[in-house]
């Protein structure tokens, strides 16, 4: 058989396993063992399967991944989401709708530790979704502000995605991290002008203001946020002085959580077991998947079939921003039909050589594949961050309630998608200016 | 079943402390590092090597307690329209499939860790260190999910629809 036939039939077979439900790292693994039997053998296929794990998880760089990961559940675990919440509570919440503003700063600063969105969705569910409630917001709105504010964990460095598409791509992580913070920054402050536009417009979405927070109450609160805004000049700093690599920054990171949690006398024996068992399960999780797209991606390279894509698209002559905008419009199907960290595995080893080979830049082409993971998230039927919100809220939001309210901030993601199109020196500024300083 | 059950709780709970452990170990190796190249100026031997190893042992010794927490990724769409009947049979053949991926895995894993052992395997470095019990620990790792595969088969092929049991 024809080894783009088998390339082709290896990915229907991923495919329809998808759809019955098989776990990700499997449909991947499998299909791409089975196209590599048949393209190199069965030995051939056997070397790799032994060889793949170990020499993927034996990584250095890749270590960033678990120790992210521990350091955003420590951090988690530690007290320091609720104490960020906490301080943007007192500092804006007297404002109109002030709780989702909250929400949205509080959400913001915590990517900056956090790199997972489902975990930035789940704390702020559990910490302002009950407040938001109390003061009679609409749930729906509600449920929709944290399940969109927690997509800025994916955009926000140190970010699971970026590390995800520097694995499977071998472009800079710390590179792709840098190119994160302005759209990050500049997404967040769009959500904000959002919410304002939203409670002008329809009031009863934040029907009470809270009373305005004495200057006393604002200062202390905010002295409390010192641990997490020096974790992660801690981990900025060094990077950038040159006192470790970004490969080591997670390591960094994670014995600074713990240095500052052991001096506010937080470090119980609870705190620090639940963090790297924890760490250590969504590892497994992550790991396992990236194996399988690993071996999913090696199988259509071996066949060929990569090449043959490149050579098609190469082929219609379009320019950077046409296939830009067409892959855009795939990836906002994909993304409302598979979850996210799926959609970067199935696609990247196809998509990554076209969008090299038409001369866009693989860092700004990262950003942008973010910018779809974040909508993705938020999009029905199998929005990840909206199950996240569901499930963390304890009955107290519904699914039709949150879909009901997520359309501005789906809307909002599309424009801002729009806006870096327009506009790739928004992404591509501050890496430039960081490679020239 | 009841006592292979047991034996498989056990066997995962202590290996996804091991898992933990690497972890940690993981976070306290960079950080002496950073603090040895910043204080006197010279790296901690091995920290590079030293977390390689340990990567490994986090990455599949937690897989006992991500297969009981159910804590992988799939796409749940025509699960969810599907009466009782389909659910099961997608629960057996996604148990059949992650047993069999997972077999093929752990088979490797086994040769490939004997294989390390029989030759003395160590890293390359200046302080070196042997590879093979982290290649052992993929195979552990690997192997326990298959037997978590093989029992749920066993017990009637409950996956997805069975209750997420309680952590070890």
């Amino acid at each position: 058989m024809d080894n783009s036939w088998v390339a082709a039939l290896a990915t229907a077979g991923m495919l329809v396993l998808l759809a019955l439900g098989v776990p990700v790292a499997v449909c991947l693994g499998l299909s791409g063992f089975v196209g590599l039997w048949f393209i190199g053998g069965w030995d051939f296929a056997l070397v790799q399967l032994e060889s793949l794990p170990f020499s993927l998880t034996s990584t250095f760089s890749y270590s960033v991944l678990p120790m992210f990961l521990f350091m955003g559940n420590l951090a988690m675990n530690g007290g320091m989401a609720r104490e960020l919440y906490t301080a943007a509570d007192r500092l804006i919440g007297h404002f109109r709708g002030g709780l989702l503003h909250a929400t949205v700063a509080g959400s913001a600063a915590f990517s900056a530790i956090s790199g997972s969105t489902v975990v930035n969705a789940t704390v702020f569910t559990r910490i302002s979704l009950p407040e938001m409630l109390r003061h009679k917001y609409s749930a729906g709105v509600a449920g929709a502000c944290i399940a969109a504010a927690g997509c800025l964990a994916a955009m926000i460095p140190p970010s699971v995605t970026m590390i995800v598409y520097g694995i499977l791509t071998s472009e800079s992580i710390g590179a792709l991290m840098v190119a994160g913070v302005v759209p990050g920054i500049l997404t967040a402050l769009a959500y904000a002008m959002l919410i304002s536009i939203l409670v002008r417009v329809d009031p009863s979405i934040a029907p009470t203001n809270q009373p305005r927070a004495s200057r006393q109450e604002r200062l202390s609160s905010l002295r409390q946020t010192w641990s997490i805004a020096l974790l992660f000049l801690f981990i900025i700093g060094g990077i950038y002085g040159g006192y470790f690599s970004p490969s080591a920054a997670g390591a960094a990171g994670s014995f600074g959580a713990m240095v500052i949690l052991a001096v506010r006398r937080r470090l119980s024996w609870d705190i620090l077991s639940r963090s790297f068992i924890d760490a250590a399960v969504t590892s497994a999780m992550l790991f396992l998947i990236l194996i399988g797209g690993l071996i999913f991606s090696r199988m259509l390279v071996m066949s060929g079939a990569v090449s043959d894509i490149v050579r098609f698209t190469t082929g219609l002559q379009l320019s950077p921003l046409m296939l830009m905008i067409l892959l855009s419009l795939v990836y906002l199907v994909l993304g409302c039909l598979i979850d996210t960290l799926s959609m970067i595995l199935l696609t990247v080893p196809f998509v990554y050589p076209v969008v090299k080979a038409a001369g866009v830049d693989p860092v700004y082409f990262g950003i942008l594949l973010v910018v779809f993971i974040e909508l993705g998230a938020i999009t029905p039927p199998v929005g990840m961050n909206l199950f996240a919100t569901v499930a963390a809220s304890d009955g107290r939001v519904s699914m039709e309630q949150i879909l009901r309210g997520i359309s501005p901030f789906v809307l909002l993601n599309v424009v801002m998608l729009g806006i870096f199109l327009a506009f790739p020196q928004i992404v591509q500024w501050l890496p430039q200016q960081m490679a020239s300083g | 079943m009841r006592k292979l059950e047991r034996a498989l709780e056990l066997a995962s709970s202590i290996a996804t402390w091991i898992a933990g452990a690497a972890v940690l170990l993981m976070a306290l190796l960079g950080g002496l590092d950073i603090l040895s190249t910043v204080v006197i100026g010279r790296p901690l031997a091995a920290a590079v090597e030293g977390t390689e190893v340990l990567m490994v042992i986090a990455a599949f010794m937690g897989l006992g307690l991500l297969h009981k927490r159910r804590a992988y990724i799939a796409v749940d769409l025509l699960r969810e329209h599907s009466g009782r009947g389909l659910r099961r049979v997608l629960d057996w053949l996604t148990l059949l499939l992650m047993g069999g991926y997972f077999g093929l895995i752990a088979w490797r894993g086994w040769n490939d860790a004997f294989e390390s052992l029989a030759v003395r395997e160590f890293s390359n470095g200046l302080v070196q260190i042997p590879l093979y019990p982290s290649k052992f620990c993929l195979a552990i790792g690997m192997s326990i999910a298959v037997l978590w595969c093989i029992v749920e088969l066993l017990k009637g092929g409950l996956f997805r629809d069975a209750t997420p049991q309680p952590d070890p």
